[in-house]
Parts: C-alpha cells; sequence; structure tokens
C-alpha cells in the first residue's frame, strides 16, 4: 500500500506538486480540451443555434408569461428569468437530454422528478400520488374541500340548475399495481371523494365502479397522463345514466364508430425529457379501439364555442374533457346537444367561470363538472372553486340575528390600498354548523370602486375570493372540516389596485335558504336515562335544515358535546354531532332525507350537562 | 449563481476565465471582484451593496488597526466595531425572523399583543463572508497578517466567488500572501479543473440522486423504522456529497485563479469518535471556531469544567450559526454532549473497546442522529422521524419511494465515501488513469445536469 503522500500545508492549505514529465502535461492537457471544450462549444453552439422554445398552453402559459411580466431586476427575478430562457432555448441541452432521459427510462427504469417510472414502462406523476401526506392531514383537506362542492354543488341548486360531478380516478390508483415499490397511493381517496360528495348531498358519478371490469391499460395511456378512448366512452355511458338521459342506441341521431387502434400518448415521456420523435418511437402503439362519433344526415351535435351560453348541458372541466371524445361521446349516449366548456391546462373552476361569464352569471340547466381527482393533491385542493361562489346569483338567505355585527367586525370605514389590509377576527366559535355552505359571511360596501381581494381564514383553512369592482354585495360560504365550532375566523381584505373603502359594520352572518314552520319555542333538556334531552317539535314543514339557538348555563363545565337526534318509533335514523359552549351557540344543522318527514322526532341531547334549546326555526333549502 | 448550473458553467465561467487571463496582473484582483458581484449579483442585485458595505466598513476597521498600533495604542475600538457591525449584520439577517417568532410565541402563551413584524430575507453566504471580513479585522489586530493592500485586494478577498457562499471558510492570513502574489501554472490549473469535475461529479451523481429519498423521508412523520432510517442515511450521504462536493469545485476554482484554499472535508465518515468527526467534517468551520470562539474563551487551559463549557459553547454557537431554529441548536448541543463526553472518557474513544470497524460504526450512527435534528423542519419532526428509526413512532402511515436506481445510488455513496481516498489525494496523485476515468464521469455529470432543472446546494442555505 503507498503511503499518504502530504496533501495539505500551513493553515491545511492544499498542496499542489509541479508536473515535470511529458506525459503527464498531456494529460493535463487532454483534461483542459475536454473541459473547455464542453463549456465553450456549449455556449457557442447555444448562441448560434439555439433551439426553439416550448409551447406552452393553458395555466402553463399564464405562468410563464406571469413570470416574464414580473421579472426585476433588483430582486433576482429577471436574472431568474433569464437562466431560464437560455435553459429551454439550449440547443445543446435539447440534444443530449432526450436520448439520455430514454436511456434512463428504458434500461433503468428511472425517471427524474415530478415523472415516476413503474412496472412494465408505465409513467405517473409524482405529484398525483401521496407519498408525502398523513393520511389524517390528507383527510381534513380533502373534507375541505368536498366542503368547497358541496357549497358550489348549492349555489348551482339556488340557480335552477343540476351540478352533476364527475371525479376522474387517477392513473395511479387505476394502475396501481404497476407503480414502484414503496410509492403509497393512497388507494382510498378515490372512494371518499365519492361517499363525501354523496354524503354531502352532491350528485356525483362513480368511474371507479364503471370502470371496474377493465384493465389499467384499457383505460389510461401507459406513457401519457390522461385516459383511453375506452374510459371516455365507459364514462359517457355512466354520466348518461347519472343524468337519466340515456337514450337506445337506434334512436340516436349520430353513430358510433369503433376503430381497432387509437393512437397512443405519451406526454409523460416528454415530460421526463424525451423529445416527441423519441417518445413517439418509443412507445407501443398496439391495442387500444378509438371510439369516433360520426353525423348522421346534418344534424350536428356539437355546439360551436360562442353558443356555449346557450346550452341545455354543458361540461366543464379540464383536459380530460376539454381534448379528445368525451364531450361528443356523451352527446351522442344522450342525443342532445353538449356545451363542451372545458379548458385545457386550467382547473375545472375556469372554465366554469368563463362558461358563467358567457351566461350572464346564471349556470345551464345541467352542469357536468369534470373532477380530476388528482388535483386534490396539487397545493390548494381544487384550486378555485372557493372563487366561484361570488360569481352565481346569491341565494335566498335567512339572516341569523343573534350573530349581526359580531365583535371584532366593527371596524368602521376602512381604508384599503394594494398595501394597507384590514383584518378583522372573529369569535367563530358562537357558531356550529357543518361546514358544507349553509352558512355565509356576507359583506356589503356602498362605494363599489376597486376590486378587493379578500381571505377569510376558518380554523386553519384560508380561501381567496375577488370582490369585483362594482359588486356590491358579496357571500363568502364558510366551509371545510374544521369549521364547526372553529376558535376563530379571520377577514383579510386589501385593494387588488387603487383605493378602496369597506364599512364591516354591514357584515353579518347568513344562512343559506327560507324560513318554513313555526318558531320553536324554548325547551329546556330533562334527565332520561343518564342524557338531557331537549325534544323538539317534529319537522312538520319539511325543512332541510336546522337553526337552534342552544345553551349551556353552567360556567365552569366549559364546552360539551351535543347532538341532534332524529328518531322514528325509538329507531334513531339520524345523529350529528356539535359543540356548545358556555353561553350561547347557535347551530345550523341539516337535516338528511331520512330526517326531514313530518314522523320523525327530533331531539337535542347532551350525555354531560344540563342544556337548553332557547329557540330555533327550520329553514328549507331548496329554491322556492 | 450556482456552480452546478448551466449559466454559471456555460457562460460564466468561461468568460471569467477569460478575462482573467487576458487582463494585465495588476487588473485581476479587480477582475476578480467585479466577477464576484456578478456571481453573487445574479442572485439579488440589491445585496451586493450589503457585502460593499461590509467590505469597506473592515477595510476601514483594518486601516484604523494599523494606524493604532503604529501610534502605540492597540486599536481595539475597531477590532470591536468591526465584530459589532458583523455580528449585528449576521444576526439582523439570521437570527431577527427567529427572535421576532420565539418572542410572539412566548408573548401569545402569556396571552400578550404580539410584535408585529416583515421577516427578513436572508442573504445567501452572509454567515460566510461576514466570518470572513471579521477575521481580517481580528487577524490584523492579533498581528498575524498584513492589512490589506488595498481596497481593491481587499474586495477581491470578500467577494472570491469561488468561496463566497458556501465556503469553504478562507481566512484571511490564509490568503493575504497569496491576494499579492500567487502564481499561475498548468499544474495548478489541471488541478483546479480536476477537483472541480470531480466535485461536480459528486454532487450530481451522488448527491442528487440520494437526495429525493432525505426530501420525502423528512417531509412528514408518519414512517415505519425502515423507511426512516432508509431516509436518515440517504440525507447522510447527500450532505457529505453535495456539500463535499461544493468544497471540491470552490478549491478547483481557487486553483484555477492560481488561490490555494484550505481543505475542508477529509473522510469524516471514517471517524472512530464525534472528536474525530469534527478534524474531518467542515473543517475550515472547525478552525475558525477553535481559533476565533473555543481558545479566546480559554480553550482547555482553566480547567475540566472550564473546557466543558467552552467545548457546549463553541458547538452551541456553531449550531446556531447553521441556522435559526432550535434544530440547529440541538443539533449542536447534541454535537458538543458528545465532545463533552468522549473527553471525559479520556484521550481515547468513548468506545475505545471496540473494533475499528465498529467504532466507525458507532460514530456513523451517531453522526446520522445528529443529521436527524439538522435535517428536520422542527424539533417534533426530529424527535417523531428518531421515534420512528428507534421503532417507538408507531403504526407506519406512509412509506418511501426508494427505486432501483436509489439503491445504486446509496450504495455507490457508501463504497466512495468508505472505499476510496479522498477528492485531495486523488487529484494530487492525478494518476492517468483516475484522470481518464474521470472525464466520462465529468461529462455524464454535465448531460445528467442538463437533465435534471438546476438543483440548489444545500450549504446555501447556512
Amino acid at each position: 500500500m503507498r503511503a499518504r503522500p502530504r496533501l495539505v500545508g500551513p493553515d491545511d492549505v492544499i498542496l499542489v506538486p509541479e508536473d515535470a514529465t511529458g506525459a503527464r502535461r498531456m494529460l493535463a492537457l487532454l483534461t483542459l480540451v475536454v473541459f473547455f471544450a464542453v463549456c465553450i462549444g456549449t455556449l457557442v453552439v447555444d448562441i448560434v443555434w439555439p433551439a426553439p422554445r416550448p409551447i406552452a398552453i393553458g395555466a402553463e402559459l399564464e405562468r410563464e408569461r406571469a413570470l416574464e411580466a414580473n421579472a426585476r431586476f433588483l430582486d433576482g427575478s429577471l436574472a431568474t428569468h433569464t437562466e431560464r430562457e437560455m435553459r429551454m432555448s439550449s440547443r445543446v441541452r435539447r440534444t443530449v437530454a432526450s436520448p439520455y432521459a430514454l436511456w434512463l427510462y428504458q434500461q433503468l427504469g428511472y425517471t427524474h422528478g415530478e415523472i415516476v417510472s413503474g412496472r412494465d414502462g408505465w409513467l405517473f406523476s409524482r405529484g398525483r400520488t401521496a407519498a408525502s401526506f398523513r393520511d389524517e392531514g390528507l383527510r381534513s383537506h380533502l373534507d375541505n374541500a368536498l366542503g368547497l362542492l358541496a357549497a358550489l354543488s348549492r349555489r348551482v341548486e339556488d340557480a335552477g340548475s343540476r351540478l352533476v360531478v364527475l371525479p376522474i380516478p387517477r392513473k395511479e390508483f387505476v394502475a396501481q399495481e404497476f407503480l414502484p415499490t414503496g410509492l403509497d397511493v393512497k388507494p382510498w381517496v378515490e372512494a371518499y371523494v365519492v361517499d363525501g360528495l354523496r354524503e354531502r348531498g352532491v350528485e356525483v358519478v362513480d368511474l371507479a365502479q364503471a370502470w371496474k371490469d377493465r384493465a389499467p391499460a384499457e383505460l389510461y395511456h401507459v406513457a401519457g397522463s390522461h385516459w383511453t378512448s375506452e374510459a371516455e366512452w365507459l364514462s359517457a355511458q355512466a354520466v348518461a345514466r347519472v343524468l337519466g338521459r340515456e337514450v337506445d342506441a337506434d334512436q340516436r341521431s349520430t353513430e358510433l364508430v369503433v376503430q381497432p387502434v387509437a393512437p397512443p400518448e405519451w406526454d409523460l415521456l416528454t415530460m421526463a425529457g424525451v423529445d416527441v420523435e423519441q417518445a413517439r418511437a418509443a412507445v407501443n402503439t398496439g391495442g387500444l379501439p378509438l371510439h369516433q362519433v360520426l353525423e348522421r344526415g346534418t344534424a350536428t351535435r356539437a355546439m360551436s364555442e360562442n353558443t356555449i351560453g346557450k346550452a341545455q348541458i354543458a361540461v366543464v372541466g379540464t383536459s380530460f374533457t376539454a381534448e379528445r371524445a368525451f364531450w361528443r361521446l356523451l352527446s351522442h349516449v344522450i342525443d342532445e346537444q353538449i356545451a363542451r366548456a372545458s379548458e385545457l391546462g386550467g382547473e375545472p373552476s375556469r372554465s366554469l367561470v368563463t362558461l358563467l361569464s358567457a351566461r350572464d352569471g346564471v349556470p345551464p340547466p345541467i352542469v357536468v363538472f369534470e373532477l380530476p381527482i388528482h388535483l386534490a393533491f396539487v397545493g390548494a385542493p381544487f384550486p378555485g372553486l372557493d372563487a366561484l361562489t361570488s360569481r352565481l346569483p346569491t341565494p335566498p338567505l335567512v339572516e341569523l340575528a343573534e350573530l349581526r355585527q359580531p365583535p371584532g367586525l366593527k371596524q368602521a370605514q376602512s381604508r384599503l390600498s394594494p398595501a394597507r389590509t384590514l383584518v378583522a377576527l372573529w369569535p367563530a366559535e358562537i357558531l356550529a354548523h357543518d361546514g358544507w355552505g349553509d352558512v355565509l359571511l356576507r359583506l356589503r360596501r356602498t362605494a363599489s370602486d376597486a376590486a378587493l381581494r379578500m381571505h377569510l381564514r376558518v380554523g386553519s383553512q384560508w380561501r381567496s375570493y375577488t370582490w369585483r369592482a362594482g359588486e356590491s354585495e358579496l357571500c363568502l360560504p364558510v366551509v371545510g372540516a374544521d369549521t364547526l365550532n372553529a376558535p376563530e375566523m379571520h377577514l383579510f381584505a386589501s385593494a387588488v389596485s387603487g383605493n378602496a373603502a369597506l364599512d364591516l359594520a354591514g357584515a353579518d352572518l347568513v344562512a343559506r335558504g327560507t324560513r318554513v314552520g313555526d318558531e320553536i319555542a324554548q325547551v329546556v333538556a330533562k334527565d332520561s336515562a343518564g342524557v338531557w334531552r331537549a325534544p323538539l317539535t317534529s319537522n312538520a314543514a319539511g325543512g332541510d335544515a336546522l337553526v337552534l339557538r342552544v345553551v349551556q348555563p353552567e360556567a365552569e363545565a366549559g364546552a360539551v358535546r351535543a347532538r341532534l337526534v332524529a328518531r322514528r318509533a325509538d329507531e334513531i335514523v339520524f345523529s350529528r354531532e356539535f359543540r356548545v359552549r358556555t353561553g350561547e351557540t347557535l347551530a345550523v344543522l341539516e337535516l338528511p332525507e331520512a330526517a326531514r318527514a313530518p314522523d320523525v322526532e327530533l331531539a337535542v341531547e347532551c350525555d354531560e350537562r344540563r342544556i337548553v334549546v332557547k329557540s330555533g326555526f327550520a329553514l328549507r333549502n331548496a329554491p322556492q | 449563481m450556482i456552480f452546478a448550473s448551466a449559466i454559471f458553467l456555460y457562460w460564466f465561467l468561461p468568460l471569467f476565465l477569460a478575462g482573467y487571463y487576458l487582463a494585465p496582473k495588476r487588473l485581476r484582483s479587480a477582475w476578480i471582484t467585479i466577477g464576484s458581484f456578478v456571481f453573487y449579483g445574479w442572485w439579488r442585485p440589491d445585496f451586493v451593496l450589503l457585502m460593499v458595505a461590509s467590505t469597506l466598513l473592515d477595510y476601514t476597521c483594518g486601516s484604523k488597526i494599523t494606524a493604532a498600533q503604529a501610534r502605540g495604542e492597540n486599536g481595539r475600538a475597531w477590532v470591536t466595531l468591526s465584530c459589532v457591525a458583523n455580528l449585528g449584520l449576521l444576526g439582523y439577517f439570521k437570527y431577527a425572523n427567529f427572535g421576532v417568532e420565539t418572542l410572539n410565541a412566548a408573548l401569545a402563551a402569556m396571552g400578550y399583543k404580539q410584535v408585529a413584524w416583515t421577516a427578513v430575507v436572508l442573504p445567501v453566504g452572509i454567515s460566510f463572508y461576514t466570518f470572513q471580513t471579521m477575521s481580517y479585522t481580528i487577524d490584523v489586530y492579533r498581528k498575524v497578517a498584513p492589512p490589506a493592500r488595498n481596497i481593491v485586494d481587499f474586495a477581491s478577498f470578500v467577494s472570491l466567488f469561488p468561496q463566497l457562499v458556501a465556503g469553504p471558510i478562507v481566512r484571511y492570513n490564509t490568503v493575504a500572501e497569496q491576494l499579492v502574489e500567487r502564481t499561475h501554472t498548468l499544474s495548478k490549473f489541471w488541478r483546479g479543473v480536476l477537483y472541480f469535475q470531480a466535485g461536480l461529479a459528486k454532487k450530481v451523481l451522488i448527491a442528487d440522486f440520494v437526495a429525493p429519498l432525505a426530501n420525502e423521508a423528512f417531509a412528514d412523520a408518519g414512517l415505519g423504522a425502515l423507511d426512516a432510517w432508509i431516509g436518515t442515511v440517504a440525507y447522510t450521504f447527500q450532505i457529505y456529497f453535495d456539500f463535499s462536493g461544493y468544497s471540491d469545485m470552490a478549491i478547483g476554482l481557487g486553483l484555477m485563479l492560481g488561490f490555494a484554499f484550505p481543505i475542508n472535508f477529509d473522510q469524516p465518515y471514517h471517524s472512530r469518535s464525534i472528536t474525530e468527526f469534527w478534524r474531518r467534517w467542515h473543517i475550515s468551520l472547525s478552525t475558525f471556531l477553535r481559533d476565533y470562539l473555543y481558545i479566546p474563551l480559554g480553550g482547555n487551559r482553566l480547567g475540566p469544567v472550564r473546557t466543558y463549557v467552552n467545548l457546549a459553547a463553541t458547538m452551541l454557537l456553531g449550531g446556531l450559526w447553521h441556522g435559526a431554529a432550535w434544530t440547529f441548536i440541538a443539533w449542536g448541543a447534541y454535537q458538543g454532549f458528545w465532545l463533552i463526553v468522549e473527553r471525559l472518557s479520556g484521550k481515547s474513544s468513548l468506545y475505545a473497546w471496540a473494533p475499528k470497524p465498529a467504532q466507525i460504526a458507532i460514530t456513523f450512527v451517531l453522526a446520522m442522529f445528529g443529521w436527524v435534528l439538522f435535517r428536520a423542519t422542527s424539533m417534533s419532526g426530529a424527535l417523531d422521524h428518531m421515534a420512528a428509526m428507534l421503532g417507538a413512532a408507531g403504526e407506519s402511515e406512509r412509506s418511501l419511494t426508494v427505486l432501483p436506481i436509489h439503491w445504486a445510488a446509496l450504495a455507490l455513496a457508501a463504497v466512495v465515501a468508505w472505499g476510496f481516498p479522498t477528492t485531495q489525494e486523488r487529484v494530487h496523485r492525478a494518476s492517468a488513469p483516475w484522470v481518464l476515468a474521470l472525464q466520462p464521469i465529468f461529462l455524464l455529470a454535465l448531460v445528467q445536469l442538463h437533465y435534471e432543472n438546476d438543483v440548489p446546494f444545500l450549504y446555501f442555505q447556512f
């Protein structure tokens, strides 16, 4: 074994020996030639022969434009942008990275970053799995998103329309047998979303059920991120069944033609760095059928882009329904014209905003809302949904007199600007509700000269809204899983540009619906077999929800758990728990279908303390 | 700008080197200063002003100290001003957010109104260059180094881009002579290139390949024991190959400009004790802390108890230097604890009874637990992760995605960490087979870099 040479001098400074021989100098020169040939060669090639910039679409394009527009010298963003541009137009990068990426994919089963390489060549999006999430956090995340969807569904319903949500199972769920070992995809999420929507009274299409007999490769492209033509066909049929509008095949005015081979998709492979031509050559082209809809005679099922305002049925969503043939297939199955309002590269909510804008805020009678479940894993769940509520007509509202001008919101006439934000704190624990959009914060303003950016924080959940210039009232649904007795609610408001005024003295909490039936008189709970029970009058007027003022008078006891119980002939048909703090709590509680019948007895019960239902009334949420 | 980026490799470096070697000798320091400002300003141009202010202040202090000492005074006021200003700068930019957050947490717990505060952006590399400029005034004050010949030389020392943002920490007295006169030879330049190539390969082909495992492991709690260990091993290798790779590149770039920098790593995972680990890991920091903190505090000259206190204080401050968070303080305390325990046990290692491989293994495991504190984003996260490693975290709620390539990268990391000589030894010998083998590896690293997006170095955050 050779002795270790002396490597460092005083202060640990490295020592460099002199290379005296010609051979070593040749070696040195060879190294320098390699080093500088690569560095300078790349510089020259990229300057002289730059590669064309990749084409961006949809949200990606918007992001690129925003980056360019916001690039500033002083904060370094201009440098970052310049570097990014150089990288994207680098010919050398484009030339060497693509075959390298393909080699890594094919030989080592590896792709970097966002794309995950699975078994048998399957590619997945890392962001559409949930490896970094814990179940508990993810459930809370989803509950909030489901609350938002329920709120949206109710607002659409208030406008006299029907919202049918089409959750699209992730590729990572459908083809989980091809995932690499250890990638935890949280397979319960798909069912959780469907069941959660159903539980909250939202119409939903269960595609996992509709697809259950098919192999993954029949439903998703192996190297692509979207569903196959076969999956589209199955899905169109499933939607038609939920809509109840399936038309017999021989009575349809269009014809379905099935081609034996559909072209494969490979967008995930290109996202992994392989250029289009190499990706096309690398992907297997055989096996999948292509469903095409042909017109019979002169009938046109598809509506042109500028007629979406007149449609009776519209599909909103993302690339799943904006591209390909889903909407044509649905149109074929139900034999009706469909407005395809879905947008590429965006969120489903954005296309609904576009649709509403084209129709003066009034939704069409049926809206099919495509909801790719993978969006639950991208930052805020199902982004943009919160902004939608201000675009829909305001529903009938009941003022919750007890919660008018709550403490903390009595700040008068704040002057707002982009730099000046109003922050109002609200003790939201005075309210107990399920967070599905039945309770709203109503804000009013007299001067409506500027758009305001609003953020509503309930517990740990943030919602963002824009209060558009010219609108004098804004109703923000208080939604989310932890809104039931959330300790506090914050409202932040600032002007998007210019100055604006906001008077919070006019703010109040309201409930969606109209009052029905008689006022519930004071009911004191009596002890019955260890349970304090306050029987209510039956729901003779057929309300969908109850608003109750519940009091727990014993200060030392703190908050207690109470529940609304519905019984038919001593059998419990429904029970909903809520917290009653010391003093008074206002509870806005949804009644499911089973609890609305006149023969069902309703009561508020508590195992811990005596409680008093001081007053209350029933709400009917359905449009009049 | 980071070394492992296209803008640095294909634009900045060739143009900078061309300008440097074409410039007359007397203008080279000025060229280094200009190039370094561009290098640094590429991230945030406004923070160059901060560095200029720091440079002017310490140059002035250095001159005043020399003038005062020429008059027979000691110049203590000026060295104090320099230390207060530099530590104040560091304190404000690095620790103000932490201090206010901690204060607000305490105020909130006591029911008082919190202090309104706009978060301060941490200038990249401030921990390194404030230490370096401070070392200048202290070295001049102690008369272990002459004052800078002129402001340009001094500015080139402060801003010297190869080691500006992540070290090694180059003390003024180490390069004082080189700033005035340094040689440029083919041997130096060639070895500089070899250092750079090897460092880039370590960073891109090892650290970046194990990084996803570490990132995923520390993203949240809920891992099972095996996954927690895999994540910790991944981070243990990531931080070593990332940081030592950066140091190699910095040393290499220094050599290309004729500077000889101190080494920063010497096979740290070969250490048989934590004491030895600190002689091999981030050597420029540990010697800086030793010479400018531990020894001035009294070192081991004031009896055993004071020695332990000094050790603990030095390691705590060393931990805090890495970042303003309780996790770094805990990491410093953890290191200090083991140094004290080893010193208590005598000159030999605490586990001297064990055979050498076992000593290395035990030290490695102790270092890994330290890295958990270092990497976790909160104390609760660190404790959760350690509990998972010890099988005490209950049922696992998620698992790591360990692909075959990750196993290969971990295996390669282990082979290089324990089976290969150090980069400095390799480069010193520069044997033909190694040099020839390094070239395709370097090219592969460049292709990999083209393929991946640019990934920043871990030590930029400190």
